[in-house]
């Protein structure tokens, strides 16, 4: 019983949390890119989908994918443009990829975006789909020092 | 077992409920109006199928709706290049069709010899960029019908930090444009400056301003010929004088211009004054020239510096009893007196001595220093400080006397006893913000008093401990009695008078880096220029956040005036820190900082800066924001607005801008102006109610106005009053606090408290005073109702 209240409570407070904290501002566009699997063989063709939407009018935008080695793009624009952005519209583009090699793999979608203003400024939101990810090897070391503290220790080269 | 159940029923219901509520009110928009609703539905990844459903819109896919043809291939306002660098030429193209006439303004420390100027399209303005510092761009393009505003800004970082080679104890250096006086009548004037004309390298000297000024006096100003920025020093509240210590740095001939300045008559320190009233007023600078004298340095250095024209003699007794003055000045161990000033009252007018050993040569053991008034040259007495460097922990040893008439003197004791010293830089890599996005390439810069610890190899025992200065450096002394051989090693941890602060992955562990090579202390006793260099790819960011932190919370005391308790930053590279995808701050002093690839803010110095001032708000005032996401492009709960907009106020000023930028992978994700809104910030209070909700841009944008010396139109003062509201109104416990506006602290509140402080500056009309800038500027619905005094 006691185990189940203290469950209880921490899940309310990480229901409370996201209230109680001050954050900085939302973008205006947000979305997501997404391949309909995360891992693939050599050979293999992925669809990946990429859907974003605005919270404020804006003016001309170009979509640009980044599309690393041992990737072949098949279907869709390596880069799109539109006129504007609308605030009642979802934006979803698909794309097919082809696997070459069966490597971890970092696609890229950035977004340019004229801001409706119009004070030369390109305002840009970046999305990424991962696929065949694998466990990276940290480069540090989780040590306790004897103070007691933990230290995530790093080596560097020196210049002398 | 059935009560059980029946309790976790009623938690998952408690739990769904609350789950409901922060979907729909934790845009802090409450009960707010059907657009907030909107809003919040398109913001979120996760939520938006759901969203969807009710309010599915018009779906756009990769098919005809889409054109060939989009951004401009080159925005009206542009940069040549895109992300200058230190003291590099500049070009800034303004090009717009059917325009009539462009102006161009250039604010902040970075622009260096960009001006503002006037003409036609295209227009082009070439200059030099600064050595470091931000650089905000703004053209107005008169159109036909209207005049466009259009913004650009970059941010320089140099290596070698445009920081004079010197120090004033408790100021700050400001890496912006020393400001000009305000052209106030009765503004603050510099009279006199009491203490030695000369310097010499690795001393300090102390100093006493006068002044004339109707009111109290709140900062002093002293700028560097030859660098850009100033010194910023907090004058306690009704001095009567300025009482301040400065240091020379030990290669300040060097970097005053080597040794052709002294072979053409010596090093010169050129120096502008200038003090700032309790309102804010700038009196005029006062002009303040210091000649240099360069002695030599060693393992041990001993200097005085002192005020009048007086003989005073340097002694020191070395450890077998020799004593080095005068008339012995060179001892058989190395010793020697490289200066005699004012010698038998024939007055020179340096007013310095110093007493050295060459490097390897001085004696271990006791060294008795003492200032001697040989002869007071019937001027009564003099006032001066003693510099002692030496190896041992509490070296520098820095101390002010006092000698009456001929015959006084005063002396200290210190021990050179340490074995090893281990001294040099540690850098990091750091990413300029500019409004095309983070640079591509980074530049080394020095990481400000951080912790540097010597550690043995062999049981990695700390032998001894030091900080950084403001260019970096560090220099250790250490002993030790164990097996041979130590590494250095930085942790992102201190807890000092100074700064409290540290910065941990998500997991709260510590980031600290240690040199990949270990040295034996036996083969380099003294072991120069171990220089620490951490990239970008040894979680180099974390240390932009350390420099953030110390930027920030400098900021905060010279104008919150308390000193803040500690701080922690949370980041992990690639990470959203608990799944948010922001940078937040949580009322238990943790700021988390986004590390997700497609949106890092680790060098994001406003956004830090921002979080930062949620952090002091909370300290030192009072915050009753109902947190939750947020855009300045819509109307929101006055509370929010109130948060948001003093911490983005805190962020940009902190920094000497004026601009919010956040950067991503793509380039920039929200830029404005708070000193120029843009059209898509709201203005005014919705329904016109005084309680109705505001743009937190357009809170921003009325403290920025309050406070800031960059007046426009309907802009017409500049009052540190703002953080006097913020720190003593808003406090939890004052009584003349009246909460109008909404229940708790919003802009109704503060500005309550700016005329209950005294403050005052109402204005006739909407285009001056507070009214200009409440009203005229930003259309809000503040009803300047007079109420009680706080005096």
């Amino acid at each position: 019983m006691r185990i189940t209240n203290i469950s209880i409570f921490a899940w309310l407070i990480v229901l409370l949390l996201p209230s109680m904290v001050q954050a900085k501002e939302a973008l205006p566009v947000s979305g997501a890119f997404t391949p309909d699997r995360v891992t693939a063989a050599s050979g293999d063709v992925l669809e990946f989908s990429l859907e974003f939407s605005s919270t404020i009018k804006a003016g001309p935008w170009n979509i640009e994918l980044e599309i690393p080695d041992g990737l072949l793009l098949l279907e869709g624009e390596k880069e799109t443009r539109g006129d504007s952005l609308d605030t009642k519209q979802k934006y979803i583009l698909h794309y097919k990829i082809k696997v070459l090699d069966a490597e971890e793999k970092w696609v890229w979608a950035r977004l340019h975006y004229g801001d409706s203003d119009r004070t030369g400024i390109t305002l840009s939101v970046a999305f990424h789909a991962v696929i065949n990810e694998s466990s990276h090897k940290d480069k540090s070391e989780i040590k306790t020092d004897k103070k007691g503290r933990k230290l995530r220790v790093l080596k560097v080269p020196t210049e002398k | 077992m059935e009560k059980r159940k029946a309790f976790l029923f009623i938690a998952i219901l408690v739990s769904l409920f609350v789950l409901l509520c922060f979907n729909g009110c934790a845009g802090g928009t409450g009960d707010d109006d059907d657009d907030d609703d909107d809003d919040d539905g398109e913001e979120g990844e996760g939520e938006s199928e759901g969203e969807g459903e009710d309010d599915p819109g018009t779906i756009i896919s990769d098919d005809s709706e889409l054109k060939a043809d989009g951004v401009d291939p080159v925005p009206p306002l542009h940069l040549d290049p895109e992300r200058p660098t230190s003291n590099s030429p500049v070009s800034v193209t303004v090009e717009v069709a059917d325009s009539t006439g462009v102006t161009i303004t250039f604010e902040g420390g970075g622009c260096g010899t960009l001006t503002t100027q006037t003409g036609v399209s295209p227009m082009i303005v070439t200059g030099t960029s600064a050595a470091s510092g931000f650089c905000s761009i703004k053209a107005d393009v008169q159109m036909a019908a209207e005049v466009q505003h259009m913004e650009a800004s970059f941010e320089i970082q140099a290596s070698e930090p445009a920081i004079p080679p010197i120090a004033i104890d408790g100021a700050v250096y400001q890496f912006s444009a020393f400001p000009a006086a305000s052209g106030v009548a009765d503004a603050p004037v510099v009279s006199t400056i009491s203490g030695p004309e000369s310097f010499i390298n690795g001393s300090s000297s102390n100093f006493s301003l006068a002044f004339t000024s109707s009111r109290s006096v709140s900062q002093m100003l002293v700028q560097v010929s030859g660098f850009d920025g100033y010194f910023l020093l907090p004058v306690p509240a009704e001095s009567s004088s300025v009482d301040f210590k400065m240091s020379f740095d030990d290669d300040i001939m060097e970097r005053l211009g080597g040794e052709k300045a002294l072979k053409e008559g010596g090093a010169v320190l050129q120096m502008l004054v200038s003090l700032v009233d309790a309102a804010g007023a700038i009196g005029n600078a006062y002009n303040w020239m210091m000649s240099g004298v360069e002695v030599a340095s060693g393992d041990v250095k001993a200097s005085i510096s002192w005020d009048t024209a007086t003989d005073v003699d340097l002694h020191v007794i070395e450890p077998d009893g020799t004593e080095i003055y005068y008339s012995n000045r060179n001892s058989s161990s190395g010793g020697s007196l490289d200066l005699d000033s004012n010698p038998g009252c024939n007055i020179d007018g340096v007013n310095n001595e110093n007493i050295f050993w060459p490097a390897g040569q001085s004696p271990t053991g006791e060294y008795t220093v003492s200032a001697v008034m040989y002869s007071d040259c019937e001027q009564g007495g003099a006032s001066g400080t003693i510099t002692i460097s030496y190896c041992g922990p509490d070296s520098p040893l820095v101390e002010a006397f006092s000698l009456g008439s001929t015959g006084s003197s005063q002396s200290w004791t210190i021990n050179n006893t340490c074995a090893y010293k281990v001294s040099g830089t540690v850098k990091y890599e750091d990413f300029a913000v500019t409004s095309a996005g983070l640079s591509a390439s980074g530049s080394m810069v020095p990481v400000r008093f951080i912790t540097v610890q010597v550690v043995r190899e062999e049981d990695e025992e700390v032998l001894a401990e030091g900080f950084t200065d403001t260019r970096g450096r560090y220099s250790i002394d250490f002993e030790n009695d164990g097996e041979s051989g130590y590494y250095v090693q930085v942790v992102a941890e201190t807890d000092s008078e100074r700064l409290k602060q540290k910065v941990t992955d998500l997991d709260g562990n510590l980031y600290s880096w240690r040199t990949e090579d270990s040295y034996d202390e036996t083969e380099t006793p003294d072991n120069k220029d171990i220089n620490i260099e951490i990239k970008k790819d040894v979680s180099g960011a974390a240390l932009n956040i350390w420099d953030v932190g110390v930027t920030t919370s400098t900021y905060a005391k010279i104008y919150g005036g308390a000193t803040l308790p500690a701080i922690q930053f949370l980041w992990t590279d690639g990470q959203k820190p608990l799944g948010e995808d922001a940078s937040f701050f949580t009322s238990k002093n943790k700021i988390y900082v986004l590390g997700d690839p497609d949106d890092s803010d680790c060098y994001d110095d406003i956004i830090l800066g921002h979080e930062y001032g949620h952090f002091v708000m909370s300290a030192i005032s009072r915050d009753d924001s109902p947190g939750g996401g947020h855009s300045s492009n819509e109307q929101s709960n006055p509370l929010l607005a109130m948060s948001e907009g003093w911490a983005t106020f805190f962020g940009v000023t902190a920094f000497g801008g004026s601009t919010y930028i956040d950067t991503n992978k793509g380039g920039v994700g929200v830029y404005y102006s708070i000193e120029t809104l843009p059209a898509t910030k709201p203005l005014g209070n919705e329904g016109d109610k005084l309680d109705g909700n505001l743009s937190e841009a357009v809170a921003a944008a009325v403290l920025l106005d309050l406070f800031d010396s960059d007046n426009e139109t309907k802009d017409t003062l500049s009052n540190i009053g703002v953080w006097n509201v913020i720190t003593t109104y808003f406090k939890k416990d004052n009584s003349k606090f009246s909460d109008r506006g909404v229940a708790g602290v919003d802009l109704v509140d503060f500005l309550d408290g700016w005329f209950c402080l005294g403050y005052g500056e109402k204005g006739e009309d909407d285009s001056t005073g507070v009214r200009g800038n409440v009203k005229g500027l930003h259309k809000l619905s503040y009803d300047f109702t007079d109420l009680a005094s706080c005096e």
